[in-house]
């Protein structure tokens, strides 16, 4: 026992040593993964380049996955997936009656269930990105006179504007009708409570909107955006353009959209004769979502690729006959003159824009070009038998039959901002100029023998015509529909239209059902939300003799 | 070695000679002969008991039959001294002239049981916590891969989950549900240590006990990881000098699948004509003529874009349809279909892809020492296979630990394990809805699908020498299932191995007598390396064969300084204290790497990967830390009262800077009542005593590593040269541990000679500060839902009953029974002061002041409609006429009426699920060598969310989706009393599986009677074995597992412990499996 003394003070030294480590407590930090604020913080300072990385972030918000609800769920990818559900909930596009079918609330409009995922995500993701909008223009000082910050607040409120935009359409009827209606809670400096935050009126909510647009078209003027999906004063003009029609403001619309299409072309009837959109630097894109390979990596079925292109080898619709199809009753108002006829198979599987097409099985070497790829099958299934009227609009930008979904995604296209003229120029009572806008672009970029009265329509149904089959499948028809008051028109009887059966069914106009319901959480969490109600869940087969003008 | 086992052979030897001439004396009956009888308090004798006269060196050996004799003794002698092992030793006054008999006594100090507790021992007696200790014994006679597996039933107040697939350990609760968000596991510790690795990496064979610590008292000086409970495993050891011992143990069995699929419709034709009747119904209910009805249903049966099933497997006669207007099968139907290319059948999938597999377990040890050193060795390996193909899991361990005492004031010890596994799992496993899930698909795969592909002759069809399965390439589609998990499972590969080594080096210096000064280092390495491949051949086809590689390393570091100084004063007050300090760190490291196209299609390498564009690689670590002093105090007045008070200053890495500490500590009394002078005549009471604790206990678990701080993810985007950075959690800065305070006060006891032992308590504990993750309205516009908070009560309190008792005790026959009971309350006292009023609500569930943490809240089922057979909900409005989507926290209910639809039903407080008595029970029989043993295990009065009958339950919404026989009692107008909705297709008909909402229908008594184990033993007789140099030789049969009493058949209540929903993943995932194994145990 005696000569323990030295063992003693060894084990004491040694527990000595270790308390006086303990500081080591504050050093525990992730090693990425994840950034903690602090971290984030620290590489700001040290390397203040980074500093935009919070900034580029809102535009990958578009068509990224939303947080509030699983990140892996296939049909979580931001606005992209808003289109194709609004879309969907339309008359020209659907899906199948299959349970493959991640987007069958939209065809079935069982959309407006309070609990389900698909509305919480088409919901949860502009106001998290208002959110983020709202962060972004806080960080700066409010009387900033640094051209870079009020160039970054001027997109940012573009976006914010965007965000509001893919909400207040689907909450309430059109503006022409329902102004002063309540629409959605808006999200401004003046929310005290945001667990008591009511619906703001229809009117509020778009001079919310028009107020951002107004000061990113005035501070973008002359700016050069980083690159195109960033937000630059064409894209500010676009977006106003777009709140000036669905606010009635024509003669705006009209300006705005002549302005905003200043230095694009439409795309020429030889890129548009192919798979197409879907790539970013098209040049008649405007705007469009940056899909990186990346990012498809870590989320290959939830993206554009998965889910509208006919040309993905691994992703939902093409290994599931989901490929979104074309309504015959559109289909068949197209002349086959028209280029955009090939962008659906015939119901014979033809078409002469895949012409050129190959699609190749790395699993066993087979391959098909044309024609033979709608009963072309891969050997893992990836690709089954297309259907008649399925699209082929999409291509897939890694490639034919690549597993590589990173397709792009369009925001806003010149060709919309001809048809947004030509339709401000119409209702403010200069038809013959409209008809002059519309018929050379139609005639110069689609369909050379294209003349305004061919199909018999009034001029404004033309023009949505126009808009319903060369924006088809990019998320516009519902908000048209909603605010030129029309109703939604998916067959004319038994045997009329190619949609399944179960999602034939017709809605009046002022059916209270075309209004979005609120999601559960929301409602559970902020006590001002007094829900829409009225109509009821569609079934097969009502309202047979319901017309919408266009495709009567 | 061998030398000293011959020589202990040869005394044995000696020793049976010495019992045989001691009777052969006896017949020889002389005067001053002093003779008798030794036995237990049973009547059994006592073999071997050594019997002394006093004052001399006389004496002999009791024979087997407990009978001595002892000649020539002095008439001087008065006093024999009987004494052996395990017994009081007795004096007693010899009788002469007739035969003598005498009664041992068991030794209560030998059976009042050391317990292994928080930093030490304790015995039973002088314990004022509650705690259950399980022995090897009780281990051993379960044939599983996890140890845990004996508390559940055994011990009152532990509650598990069933385990799944190979390699899996059920979850453990203690005493209910402490957490709100947070984790509500134990906290395991092996050795002292706390263990990262999962339970079932360590050999069942190595443990020696495992002490289940229920109370805040007993866990509080674990401080912030206690809250839950402790698991305190402890390997075995030597048991100071003892001859070694070598023991061999070898089982082989079958696993099998525990859980039966539901009674769904598997006759083809039955699942036609249910679902052509749910297509026409679609029509025929909502507007359509009964023309139109058949028309549509005729139209799209086979067509699987419009609502039909895809598939053709009947051959009908030309121009006749498949199913009648009678809704019956064509008569001229005949099962089979050729399309010329194609030969389609149905294939039995369940029986196709689940079967029975073998087990094999083998365990050797050796353990032994001497006066200074002591050691246990041990090697593993275990089998087990899956009920799928290519699931496995192999487990090779070892273990080696050593005591040695160095010096009289110095003490060392190690303990290294090491064990290697490697596992076969299935992809997707538990995810609900997945195609790439063999459990999910193979479980609700329709009736009508085949599984193969066959030629048109009908053969099947092969490729390459490769079996064909069918994903969807033949001429016809299913609705639902893309590709096909069972031939991925087939040909893909998910190989994960692991490595975990665990070594523990301490010191313990005694300066002086009664002071122990220890030093405990221990580090643990959890490697492990999970291969993919996913094949060309299935579903890797697009990829041209892919490959995934991820490695993961968890090593953490624990380091333990404790001062021990114990002292008894006056032979009446002892004295221990006990003063330390703990740091655990941990560093938890991820690599992975993915890339396609494989030269060689069985290689799931990366180097065999030759692809560009998919290559993908990453990495990341992460850190955590806690640490903590500690100390404790024990008082012992003459073994009669007994107090004792420790405390932990604790700190946790996962709190921002200023929140960190936490001091936690515990106070506990016990009084044994049996030592006192007024029970002294009592002799029937060996052990009664008092007990009432209180601590307080702390939680950190089950948020993140970094729940303070706001996370950020980052990503770069090539082309534009652009970095981002979105926020991915929000933190709190103000988090804070979970607290949770309890008493527990009980009586323990042992009677009649230690021949019932039990122990009777009541707890009651809350927990404050309770994390969660607080919702936030969308609208709000956070990036994230929600955030961590803390906020609220939660109070957990009921009785526990332990009783073990041993009814029979005779010398070829033992009987022992054991009961535990247990109740558990689980309430919601406060909350945060916003939600106070509304609670917190989901769609399935409510958090409510008053509340449980499985309180249900959903929609309301009102039954079917006798009128149309339309499912009814209830659905609630206020005074002013507005329907009340919630009833709870907001308007009062003024007016309830039915709604045919679902979305606009309200949802309803539907009162707490969880059961009111949890327990178990069992009895093991010794007789003749033979042991029987069976312990069952038992749930009442609780409710269970039976998803996945709800989803078998779809009314041919789920085109394709297997159906419930109970489907083909739906509503129809000439069965009009049903309570099962109409079969239809149409959306509006949705008996609630189409929007997957929870209600009411679907709650189920989750009560069970399950038989957790069961085993028949033989041990040979020892003059057998002991002829082949064997101390003993036991061979059994045990089943573990074996059958599961539940109000539905294939449902499994102990799947969750709470509330589930539609996507219930029980049979999306491993149901438990039944194993039954024979096995030999040798002991030389």
């Amino acid at each position: 026992m005696m000569k323990l003394n030295k063992f003693f003070y060894l084990m004491l030294g040694a527990a000595a040593l270790t308390i006086t480590s303990c500081n080591d407590i504050d050093e525990m930090e992730p090693e990425s993964g994840s950034l903690t604020l602090e971290q984030v913080q620290r590489t700001n300072t040290e390397l203040p380049v980074r500093t935009e990385a919070s900034f580029a972030a809102l535009f990958t918000h578009i068509f990224s996955p939303y947080t509030g609800t699983s990140t892996s769920r296939a049909d979580n990818f931001g606005y992209v997936m808003a289109a194709i559900s609004l879309d969907a909930e339309g008359a020209d596009l659907f899906l199948q009656d299959n349970n493959y079918n991640w987007f069958s609330v939209a065809g079935e409009l069982s959309s407006r269930n309070a609990n389900y995922a698909n509305p919480f995500i088409r919901y949860g993701v502009p106001y998290s990105h208002i959110g983020k909008c709202n962060d972004i223009i806080n960080g700066f000082p409010e009387d900033t006179t640094d051209p870079d910050a009020i160039n970054k607040i001027a997109q940012t409120r573009a976006v914010r504007a965007y965000a509001y935009m893919a909400l207040a359409p689907y909450f309430q009827f059109g503006y022409a009708t329902a102004a002063d209606q309540p629409c959605v809670p808006l999200l401004t400096a003046d929310v005290e409570d945001v667990t008591n935050n009511p619906r703001a009126t229809v009117r509020e909510v778009w001079e919310y909107i028009m107020a951002d647009l107004n000061y990113a078209v005035e501070h973008l003027a002359g700016a050069k955006r980083a690159n195109k999906a960033q937000i630059d004063q064409n894209v500010a003009l676009g977006l106003r353009a777009r709140a000036n029609l669905h606010m009635g403001n024509w003669a705006a619309a009209a300006a705005d959209a002549a302005a905003a299409a200043q230095g694009y072309e439409p795309a020429s009837m030889a890129e548009v004769s192919v798979p197409a959109f879907c790539n970013l630097n098209d040049h008649n894109w405007m705007w469009g979502a940056d899909v990186t390979d990346a990012y498809a990596q870590d989320n290959g079925y939830k993206t554009a690729s998965s889910w509208i292109s006919a040309f993905c080898g691994d992703g939902y619709a093409a290994a599931t006959q989901n490929t979104p199809q074309i309504n015959t009753l559109l289909w068949n108002k197209i002349p086959e003159t028209d280029v955009r006829k090939g962008w659906w198979i015939d119901e014979n599987l033809h078409s002469p824009n895949w012409a050129n097409v190959t699609w190749q099985d790395p699993g066993n070497g087979t391959s098909a070009t044309g024609d033979d790829i709608a009963k072309f099958k891969t050997s893992d299934g990836g690709k089954v038998e297309f259907l008649p009227f399925t699209n082929i609009k999409f291509g897939q930008q890694a490639g034919i039959g690549s597993i590589m979904n990173s397709n792009d995604f369009p925001l806003m296209r010149v060709e919309e901002m001809i048809l947004i003229q030509a339709e401000g120029l119409a209702k403010s009572g200069n038809d013959a100029q409209a008809i002059q806008v519309l018929e050379s672009f139609v005639k110069n970029y689609r369909d050379p023998q294209y003349s305004v009265t061919g199909r018999g329509l009034t001029l404004a149904d033309e023009i949505w015509f126009q808009r319903r089959v060369e924006l088809w499948g990019e998320g516009f028809f519902t908000g048209d529909m909603k605010r030129l008051g029309k109703p939604l028109v998916r067959f004319h009887g038994p045997g009329t239209s190619n949609e399944p059966d179960a999602f034939q069914f017709n809605l009046d106009a002022n059916d209270g059902w075309l209004n979005m319901r609120f999601p559960q959480t929301e409602m559970n969490n902020n006590r001002g939300i007094v829900d829409n109600a009225g109509g009821s869940l569609p079934v097969a087969g009502q309202n047979p003799t319901l017309r919408d003008g266009v495709t009567d | 070695m061998f030398n000293v086992k011959r020589e202990i052979m040869k005394q044995r030897v000696l020793m049976l000679f010495a019992c045989i001439f001691a009777s052969v004396t006896m017949a020889m009956a002389q005067s001053s002969r002093v003779s008798g009888v030794v036995v237990e308090e049973s009547g059994e004798p006592v073999i071997g008991a050594s019997v002394l006269i006093d004052g001399t060196s006389m004496g002999a050996v009791t024979n087997i039959d407990g009978q001595f004799v002892i000649d020539n003794v002095p008439s001087t002698a008065t006093q024999l001294t009987i004494s052996y092992v395990g017994f009081q030793t007795q004096k007693v006054t010899i009788t002469r002239g007739r035969e003598m008999r005498i009664v041992l006594r068991m030794d209560a100090e030998m059976l009042d049981e050391v317990m292994v507790v928080a930093y030490g021992t304790t015995k039973r007696s002088a314990f004022t916590g509650s705690a259950m200790e399980v022995k090897t014994e009780d281990i051993a006679a379960h044939v599983t891969s996890s140890a845990t597996n004996a508390l559940v039933g055994k011990v009152a107040g532990v509650q598990a989950t069933s385990s799944g697939g190979p390699g899996s350990a059920p979850t453990i609760r203690i005493r209910g549900i402490g957490s709100y968000a947070a984790s509500s596991t134990p906290l395991y510790i092996i050795d002292g240590v706390p263990m990262d690795q999962g339970v079932a990496t360590v050999n069942p064979a190595d443990i020696e006990s495992m002490s289940v610590l229920k109370d805040a008292s007993a866990s509080a000086i674990y401080g912030a990881r206690g809250a839950n409970g402790v698991v305190i495993i402890t390997t075995k050891k030597a048991k100071g000098a003892q001859d070694a011992r070598v023991t061999l143990d070898a089982k082989f069995g079958s696993n099998s699948r525990l859980i039966p699929q539901y009674d769904v419709i598997d006759n083809p034709a039955q699942y036609y004509e249910t679902h052509y009747k749910a297509m026409y119904n679609a029509i025929a209910y909502n507007g359509g003529t009964p023309q139109e009805a058949y028309a549509y249903a005729d139209k799209n049966i086979f067509d699987q874009n419009n609502g039909g099933l895809g598939y053709q497997v009947f051959t009908v006669p030309q121009g006749e349809k498949l199913i009648g207007t009678n809704f019956k099968l064509n008569p001229n139907a005949t099962l089979g279909y050729s399309d010329g290319e194609y030969f389609y059948q149905p294939d039995d999938w369940y029986n196709e892809v689940f079967h029975n597999s073998f087990r094999q377990e083998y365990n050797v040890s050796v353990t032994g020492g001497t006066d200074r050193l002591s050691y246990f060795a041990s090697a593993g390996y275990l089998n087990d296979g899956g009920n799928v193909n290519n699931s496995k899991y192999e487990r090779y361990s070892s273990r080696a630990n050593v005591e040695y005492q160095a010096k009289k004031w110095l003490k060392l010890n190690t303990n290294l394990s090491y064990t290697h596994t490697d596992q076969q799992a299935q992809n997707s496993e538990g995810d609900w809805g997945s195609s790439g899930n063999i459990f999910y698909i193979t479980n609700n795969m329709g009736a009508i699908y085949p599984l193969y592909v066959r030629n048109a002759d009908g053969s099947l069809k092969q490729e390459n020498g490769r079996q064909v399965y069918d994903f969807n390439q033949t001429n016809f589609m299913r609705p639902s299932v893309v590709g096909n998990a069972v031939r991925d499972n087939e040909y893909d590969s998910r190989q994960t191995y692991g490595d975990i080594f665990m070594g523990q080096w301490g010191a313990t210096v005694t300066p002086i007598q009664g002071l122990d000064i220890t030093a405990n280092l221990s580090a643990t390495d959890i490697n492990s390396r999970r291969t993919i491949l996913y094949s060309v051949f299935a579903d890797g086809a697009s990829a041209d064969g892919a490959a995934s590689v991820y490695t993961t390393r968890n090593f953490s570091v624990n380091q333990q300084y404790m001062i021990n100084w114990n002292k008894t004063f006056n032979e009446k007050h002892t004295v221990s204290v006990l003063a330390g300090y703990e740091q655990y760190k941990v560093k938890y490291s991820e690599m992975s790497g993915y890339n396609d196209h494989l030269y060689n299609p069985f290689v799931g390498e990366l180097d065999n990967a030759k692809g560009t564009s998919q290559k993908s690689v990453g990495s990341y670590s992460d850190n955590k830390m806690n640490e903590g002093f500690f100390g404790r105090l024990q008082y012992d007045y003459n073994s009669k009262y007994f107090f004792n008070a420790s405390i932990r200053r604790d700190a946790s890495s996962i709190f921002a800077p200023g929140h960190r500490w936490g001091t936690f500590g515990s106070v506990g009394a016990a009084w044994a009542i049996n030592e006192e002078a007024f029970m002294k005549d009592v002799e029937w009471v060996d052990l009664l005593k008092a007990k009432v604790s209180w601590g307080s206990t702390g939680n950190d678990a089950g948020m993140g590593w970094h729940a303070y701080a706001d996370r950020y993810t980052t990503s770069y985007n090539e082309d534009a040269k652009e970095y981002s950075i979105a926020m991915s959690a929000k933190g709190n800065t103000d988090l804070t541990w979970e607290k949770k305070k309890a008493i527990n006060a009980g009586i323990d006891f042992s009677l009649f000679g230690y021949r019932l032992n039990g122990t009777l308590e009541y707890y009651n504990g809350t927990t404050s500060d309770l994390l969660y993750n607080k919702t936030v309205p969308l609208s709000a516009g956070y990036t994230v839902a929600t955030y961590p908070v803390n906020v609220g009560e939660l109070l957990n309190r009921g009785w526990e009953l332990s009783l073990d008792g041993t009814i029979i005790k005779k010398k070829n026959l033992q009987w022992n029974v054991n009961v535990a009971l247990a109740t558990n309350h689980n309430e919601f006292l406060s909350l945060d002061p916003s939600v106070e009023e509304v609670g917190i609500k989901n769609s399935n569930r409510i958090v409510r002041v008053g509340g449980s943490m499985q309180q249900g809240y959903m929609v309301k089922y009102a039954g079917v409609d006798p009128e149309n057979g339309r499912a009814q909900y209830y659905v609630s409005y206020d005074a002013e006429g507005n329907r009340l989507s919630n009833t709870y926290g907001g308007n009062p209910i003024a007016k309830t009426e039915k709604t045919y639809d679902i979305t606009e039903a309200s949802l309803y407080d539907v009162g707490d699920l969880l059961p009111d008595l949890q327990g178990g029970f069992g009895t093991s029989v010794s007789a003749f060598g033979f042991d029987l043993s069976a312990q069952f295990s038992f749930s009442l009065g609780g409710r269970y969310y039976d998803g996945s009958y709800q989803q078998l339950m779809h009314n041919g919404q789920s085109a394709g989706s297997a159906m419930h026989k109970d489907l083909l009692d739906a509503w129809s107008p000439e069965n009009t009393s049903s309570n099962i909705p109409r079969l239809s297709t149409a959306a509006i008909d949705d008996p609630s599986t189409g929007s997957q909402t929870t209600n009411t229908r679907f709650l189920t008594s989750s009560n069970y009677l399950e038989l957790n184990n069961l085993t028949l033993g033989y041990t040979f007789p020892r003059k057998w074995t002991s002829a082949l140099q064997m101390q003993s030789v036991r061979v059994y049969v045990a089943g573990e597992n074996l059958f599961v009493l539940t109000a539905r058949k294939g449902m499994d209540p102990r799947f969750n412990l709470g509330v589930g929903g539609y996507t219930n993943a029980q049979s999306s995932s491993y149901s438990t499996m039944r194993t039954v194994t024979a096995g030999i145990s040798v002991t030389f």
